[in-house]
């Protein structure tokens, strides 16, 4: 989530409950109930801040159990991640006020810990949301869903090689078999509206004349540098670096006749397409692979918690 | 046609159930949540369980909100050992006064603090930290033992007792003390030259100058410009070596180790030594003047002896050595001796002593009176021995000399703090006691004050400061850091419940 | 003629086999039929073949909803059952007793209700037939000299309903030659014409000239049509039996071809048209070109705005321009009629009068919303098109896909947006319902499920019939058509078996395998490489499903799949009266190797009734209710149109806005928002 203006509030009123907090526990500790034992968890300004810091948490953690309910009008998914937000940062002083800044035995030094861990991750995972949402943007144009990824890169493989079909057959087909074969499958395809019906019917054209005259540059190239890159098999220069391909298919231009400039501009397209894929899985990984310690360890910290405070009663 | 890209194309690739079957991902990150969770439940439950002889039974070790301190360590984890178990399960938080009486005796802090006849009176607010309890020493202990003495902090917050601790009754000391008036000072809030009593107030005289007791004569000045001491790193622990056994003082200073090998009791310069020790033995000493020749004489070898027994005759006008035999020599030494001291006695130098009128009368009492003889002899022995160190005592008819108090364990100065050299050893002694270097006299105290006006003297207040910090360095200045709370004097005997027989 | 329609008539071709099945009828024979009377014989010998006579089983199934056809049915003896078979999706929760209720009440509750009241619950389904379904039920009964299926014969729209014989039924099934033939009154057409250009020359004026005779076909045919059509016309509900029979003599049936005008934006007004088959577009002149308004299916009217204007002695001009899309048929009521029927009819010209002021109010709304801004993108997108779009903000969006999963929660698990689509700035305009101003999705729908409500977002009600035209028409891929999960013991599925579904892991993919080019039902999920498949097992499926790749992991993964597809159970002796060979269903069949039945595909209860039918031995009959004991509780799916409708059925924010966390998402109304950038 973006920290904006629209925070305002919000930090205004951490800012509040933390000098409120920081201030009474000054005041507790100089010269308060606390002054002379010193700050403690059990007394009963700890308990208050022990309170708050689990409620903070707690409501931190419920944003996972909200975003399983999304249909339930118990707020909006956006003000939940703000709390998340705000609380959940606020937690930690909370428990440092508790704990009067010390760890303590075993399980809350366990629980402190994990505690910091969430918290910098967290922030770490807020400053991701800042970064990455903005690169990707720029970056992949093309960008799809991202579970869609190795789904959409085959449909990719297919188009490039149903463009590429203008050069003819693999060798040693029979083309007219091939030509039969591939016309049944390009209509096939459009009813799937995985392409638009002109250009079906463009591509159904060429299908009928090919190989193109002077196309057997074309075909080399499709067959060695960009099939294997499309589908997968190569992720090597030079086609997985945007410069050096824009050359490599700015050279091939000059090799080819006119008429086959927009088969090789699609397929350029296309590469950049499948490029800027990877490029989003990677971010995708980035932007969401932080949460791989911040759930996890949030579940630690909600059972041990929970211990903590059954064992604190237990010994009240 | 170029390839154009369509809302419709674009929508029609993607798989319209994707979100129901979960990506890795998510997968792998719910699996990793859910395991997470299931691992703090299996520590848990492995932390907070054991198998006994009657089956699995929970264990307390997992509430331990802190380490205990080293004395406890031994039931760490046996929480009922402190804590009052509950009827339902669990533990009080709060441990009783009965629970520490186990092993302490929780003494009075002073006999004279207020007291109450039963628990339910003892109050911060009235002063009243003492309960009545008959079986101590005292008739009473002290009360409420958790207030001050906190647990589970680590190694150091059960003595650690916060001063405000104690200013609840120092603040304004009379108001917690019944029986007449409180031995220390009425207000003592800090440990600052304002806020505390100076050190010492029993060495103090009536001018409120610090005396030291001593009658002895040392001029650490001097001893300290000579060449064995000046600027040595042992020019201090050469005479006054810590206690081996707690290294907390320094041990007395006796004649026998630390002065005998410089001063020794001399009469003259030809006699043996005098031995130390009471002023009648030395005195026997000196009355008779075979015993300090003799040895001389049996010590020498047999050429320097014959040598010395040669006695210069003077035979007309010329002079003549003579054998003489050792008695006849012995005589001639004490005769000469005796020669000296009578004009000593009647001399300037001998003036200058102390008291020389008691001694001079001793020395001319009347034969039957001082059978043993040679008076003039015996003060002129002393001046040159005992009166180097020693005055006479003054306001004593009989003849007496003023020694060192052989008990100075039992004097120490600061009568009410725990004051350890060895917690001090990386300070040098000149850091507080500087003014060795310019005393003169035996009877200057040579102590850092807690905070000593003028400028260069060292004081306690120069490392022992409240607002110790990084910055600031220097070293704790609470009360609990000089003073004991209980009078240990006042314990009690204690069945001592650690000693089992062994397993 | 539209793409579309070219699809649909490729699809109907397909489905034209069934012609091959009856029994052709010479001309001799049909001229004996009343239906034909009046029809020369020749043209009848020109199209010989075109009209077969077929007879039917009880229980035998004449057509199916959602098929694609191209022949209409008139039953000569014996009735049938029409029905739809479509469990509602997204209905009520139903309220529960005991603790679990109480919950379900209190999510309810938060959930701020399930309840669909935004629209009143229609009380009849329209359908390509003379009678009309009435709501809950969605069955009806037509008996003799019944002409159904005509929507699909004339314009080759899906089958909007089954049609099961319930008893020996004979009919004819005709191509759309045959259903001309049968229209045909030269003279009426022409005395039409006429009379359009006397109103047109004359305004204001009577035309008087009487109109012909109906053919002998046509009296009958007009008859019941108007006498079925009118009386389950909610219209007409309190109009008294006498005024019904006179607007039976007067009315006519009007047929329009594709494309033509009915009547144009400022012509003078004397008529008032219900639509019968086909689909009217309505529209506007407007200062942009032309607006369309409204598409209006078999059930609807217009017309009614001049002519109630006209009641009140205001000038009667059309408001709207009204064009048949295709091949359109409406019952035409003159203006005297019409008087009549609100004057003598309050309660119909509250209806009228409510239905005119809520039509000239979204008129004037949409008015509002036509002052265009905008180029480029904005433009090539059909953002212009659009009243409302779901976009997110990209540099705010974390692509954590709550949105989608927010959407799938409040609509049965299935989501009606797709978070991929083109950009827009830095807005990526999902692929969801942009409820566009000229909603081309509504044309051709059979059974009238999809709709346009007053505040102008695109709905589709529940009773849709998966028949997918809407989704092949939008221009946006915005429909979808979704498998949902469904109660395989429902009465509903009364003589159909619903689709099956089925996953079996195939990994990894044979490079031979282009997933693009799938058997349908087909699909396949990267994640994991799972084969997905929701059909019907049938042996011609089953067949598509084998052939199609060669490659030994396919075939195995398909061999599982069509396992899990099946139900076995052993039947060691065979019954003296069960002939495995005899083909007793498509979806029952006897393995001799194994000794077993096969049951293929989902057993619903009414298939149990059926197959316990086929043999009076016991084991054999044990067989079968084993079977369908093991197959209840499977996995069975219908295919229903989705399209977003703005959760307007929640009257709040979409769910999916309200779902995003990071504010990314939001629903504009384009031209404001990009307006504003």
């Amino acid at each position: 989530m973006r920290i904006d203006k629209s925070h305002q509030s919000w930090l205004f009123l951490s800012i509040a409950i933390l000098l409120i907090a920081g201030g009474w526990y000054w005041y507790d500790v100089t010269r308060g109930h606390d002054a002379l034992n010193g700050p403690s968890g059990g007394s009963a300004t700890g308990l208050i801040y022990g309170v708050l810091g689990t409620s903070f948490m707690l409501f931190a953690g419920l944003l996972g159990a909200r975003k399983k309910v999304r249909t339930w009008r118990i707020g909006r998914a956006e003000f939940w991640m703000r709390g998340h937000l705000w609380l959940g940062t606020l937690a930690l002083p909370m428990i440092w006020l508790h704990a009067g800044f010390r760890h303590g035995g075993l399980l809350t030094s366990i629980l402190t810990w994990l505690t910091y861990i969430i918290v910098v991750s967290g922030i770490i995972g807020a400053l991701f949301q800042h970064l990455i949402p903005n690169a990707m943007t720029r970056s992949v144009p093309d960008e799809t869903i991202f579970e869609q990824i190795p789904q959409v890169l085959r449909h990719l493989a297919v188009e490039a090689d149903d463009v590429a079909a203008i050069c003819g057959p693999e060798n040693g087909q029979d083309i007219e078999t091939w030509r039969k074969a591939r016309t049944s499958a390009l209509r096939t395809r459009s009813t799937r509206a995985l392409m638009t019906e002109e250009r079906r019917d463009q591509l159904a054209a060429a299908l009928a004349t090919a190989p193109a005259d002077g196309s057997a540059p074309l075909k080399e190239f499709y067959l060695r540098q960009v099939k294997p890159f499309v589908i997968g098999e190569s992720d090597q220069p030079p086609l997985n670096d945007p410069t050096r391909a824009s050359t490599l298919f700015a050279k091939q231009k000059v090799l080819l006749p006119q008429p086959l400039h927009e088969t090789l501009d699609d397929l350029e397209r296309i590469c950049d397409e499948v490029r800027q894929l990877h490029a989003q899985r990677r971010m995708h990984h980035w932007l969401h692979g932080w949460l791989f310690i911040h759930v996890p360890l949030s579940m630690a910290l909600l059972v041990l918690t929970i211990a903590h405070v059954i064992v604190s009663l237990r010994y009240w | 046609m170029a390839r154009s890209r369509t809302t419709k194309t674009i929508a029609k690739r993607i798989d319209l159930g994707y979100f129901k079957r979960s990506h890795p991902m998510r997968r792998w990150r719910r699996v990793l949540t859910w395991l997470c969770g299931a691992i703090a439940l299996v520590w848990l439950s492995m932390v907070s369980t054991r198998w006994t002889d009657k089956g699995l039974s929970l264990n307390d070790h997992i509430h331990n909100p802190g380490p205990v301190s080293v004395a406890h360590a031994m039931f760490q984890d046996d929480c009922a050992q402190c804590h009052t178990s509950k009827p339902g399960g669990g533990f009080i938080l709060a441990v009783t006064d009965q629970a520490c009486l186990k092993c302490h005796d929780g003494s009075l802090h002073e006999p004279n603090q207020k007291i109450a006849p039963e628990a339910a009176l003892v109050s911060r607010t009235k002063s009243i930290l003492a309960i009545a309890e008959p079986a101590h020493p005292g008739g009473a202990r002290s009360a409420d033992c958790v207030t001050c003495h906190i647990e589970h902090r680590g190694k150091e917050m059960l003595r650690a007792v916060n001063d405000a601790h104690c200013l609840v009754c120092h603040e304004d000391l009379p108001a917690a003390t019944q029986n007449g008036q409180p031995t220390a000072a009425n207000r003592i809030t800090g440990f600052t030259a304002a806020n505390h009593p100076t050190f010492g107030n029993h060495l103090r005289n009536a001018d409120k100058k610090w005396v030291d007791p001593t009658v002895l004569r040392f001029n650490h000045q001097r001893h300290l410009e000579l060449d064995q001491f000046k600027n040595k790193t042992d020019s201090c622990t050469s005479c006054h070596t810590p206690d081996p056994q707690d290294r907390r003082y320094m041990l007395p200073i006796s004649y026998e180790k630390n002065c005998q090998s410089c001063h020794q009791l001399l009469p003259t310069p030809d006699s043996e030594p005098v031995v130390h020790g009471q002023l009648s033995i030395v005195r026997a000493q000196l009355m008779s003047p075979a015993v300090l020749f003799e040895p001389k004489l049996r010590a020498m070898s047999p050429q320097q002896r014959e040598a010395k027994l040669v006695k210069q005759v003077r035979v007309g006008r010329r002079t003549e050595s003579q054998q003489i035999a050792p008695e006849q020599w012995i005589a001639d030494q004490v005769n000469a001796l005796n020669k000296v001291a009578s004009e000593w006695m009647d001399g300037e130098d001998a003036k200058k002593i102390p008291n020389f009128e008691l001694i001079k009368a001793a020395s001319t009492q009347p034969a039957e009176q001082n059978p043993t003889g040679p008076v003039a002899f015996v003060a002129y022995g002393m001046a040159n021995s005992c009166f180097k160190c020693h005055d006479l005592k003054s306001n004593q008819s009989t003849l007496e000399l003023s020694t060192l108090p052989t008990n100075l364990g039992n004097q120490r100065k600061f009568t009410a703090s725990l004051f350890n050299h060895d917690s001090h050893r990386n300070q040098s002694c000149r850091d507080c006691h500087e003014a060795a270097w310019v005393s003169t006299a035996t009877s200057d105290l040579l102590l850092p004050d807690i905070n000593k006006p003028g400028a260069g003297a060292p004081s306690c207040v120069d490392c022992h400061h409240a607002d110790v910090s990084p910055q600031i360095r220097g070293a704790s200045a609470s009360c609990v850091t000089c003073h004991n709370f209980h009078d240990r004097f006042l314990d009690r005997a204690v069945p001592a419940p650690l000693t089992k027989e062994p397993k | 003629m539209t793409q579309s329609t070219i699809v649909r008539r490729e699809k109907a071709d397909e489905a034209a086999g069934l012609m091959g099945k009856g029994t052709p009828l010479s001309s001799d024979d049909l001229l004996k039929l009343p239906l034909f009377k009046g029809i020369s014989k020749k043209l009848l010998d020109d199209n010989h073949g075109a009209v077969v006579l077929r007879h039917f089983e009880k229980g035998e199934v004449i057509c199916r909803q959602g098929d694609y056809g191209s022949t209409a049915f008139f039953v000569l003896s014996g009735n049938c059952d029409v029905f739809i078979n479509t469990p509602i999706a997204g209905v009520n929760t139903t309220p529960q007793s005991g603790f679990m209720g109480l919950f379900k009440k209190m999510a309810s509750a938060l959930r701020g209700g399930h309840a669909r009241t935004a629209r009143p619950t229609p009380t009849h389904v329209h359908i390509d037939a003379p009678v009309d379904l009435p709501w809950g039920d969605f069955r009806a009964t037509i008996g003799d000299n019944s002409l159904f299926g005509e929507m699909t014969c004339l314009n080759f729209y899906p089958r909007s309903a089954t049609v099961i014989a319930r008893e020996p039924v004979a009919c004819l099934e005709m191509l759309r030659n045959i259903l001309d033939l049968i229209y045909r009154n030269e003279p009426q057409a022409k005395w039409r014409k006429e009379k359009q250009k006397f109103v047109e020359t004359n305004p204001g004026k009577k035309f008087d000239k009487p109109r012909p005779e109906d053919g002998p076909i046509g009296k009958t045919y007009r008859e019941r049509s108007l006498r079925n059509h009118l009386s389950g016309f909610p219209l007409f509900r309190n109009v008294s039996a006498d005024f019904l029979e006179h607007l039976r003599a007067s009315a006519e049936i009007v047929t329009f071809e594709p494309g033509e005008v009915i009547f144009r934006q400022g012509d003078p007004a004397d008529e008032f048209y219900i639509v019968r088959i086909g689909f009217v577009k309505v529209s506007q002149a407007r200062a942009g070109g032309e607006m369309v308004l409204q598409y209006l299916s078999r059930g609807q009217y217009f017309g009614e705005i001049a002519l109630l204007a006209r009641a009140e002695g205001k000038e009667a001009k059309r408001t709207a321009t009204c064009t048949a899309i295709d091949h359109v048929e409406a019952v035409v009521i003159n203006a005297d009629d019409f008087s009549e029927l609100i004057s003598r009819f309050p309660d119909a010209q509250q209806q009228l009068r409510a239905e005119a002021e809520r039509r000239l109010k979204t008129d004037e709304d949409l008015a509002k919303v036509t002052q265009s801004v905008g180029l480029g993108d904005f433009l090539d997108q059909g953002l212009m098109q659009a009243q409302s779009l779901l976009v997110l903000d990209l540099d705010r969006c974390t692509r954590c896909d709550e949105c989608v999963r927010a959407c799938a929660d409040s609509h049965d698990g299935v989501t009606r947006l797709v978070r991929d689509g083109l950009r827009f700035d830095k807005y990526l305009v999902a692929t969801s319902c942009r409820s566009c101003l000229d909603p081309v999705c509504m044309i051709g729908c059979p059974v009238g499920s999809i709709g346009r409500s007053d505040t102008r977002e695109i709905f589709i009600e529940d009773w849709c019939i998966g028949c997918d035209l809407c989704a092949q028409n939008c221009p946006y891929g915005n429909i979808n058509m979704h498998p949902f999960e469904v109660d395989t013991s429902s009465k509903l599925f009364q003589k159909q078996s619903p689709l099956r579904q089925a996953r079996v892991r195939l990994d990894p993919l044979p490079s031979s395998l282009d997933i693009t080019l799938l058997p349908e039902g087909l699909s396949y999920d990267d994640n994991g490489g799972w084969l997905n498949y929701i059909g019907l097992p049938n042996e011609k499926n089953r067949g598509k499903l084998r052939e199609y790749c060669s490659d030994a992991s396919y075939q195995r993964a398909i061999g599982s799949l069509l396992r899990q597809m099946e139900t076995r159970v052993p039947l060691p002796i065979l019954p003296a009266d069960f002939k495995p060979e005899k083909r007793l269903s498509p979806y029952i069949q006897f393995d001799p190797a194994q000794k077993s039945l096969v049951f293929l595909g989902v057993i619903t209860p009414d298939d149990k009734e059926e197959y316990l039918n086929f043999s009076s031995d016991n084991q054999y009959k044990q067989a079968v209710e084993k079977a369908a004991k093991q197959s209840f509780g499977r996995k069975a799916v219908v295919y229903k149109a989705t399209t977003c409708d703005l959760c307007e059925s929640l009257k709040q924010e979409p769910n999916c806005v309200y779902a995003c966390p990071h504010e990314a998402a939001m629903r504009v109304e384009p031209k404001l928002f990009f307006g504003a950038k």
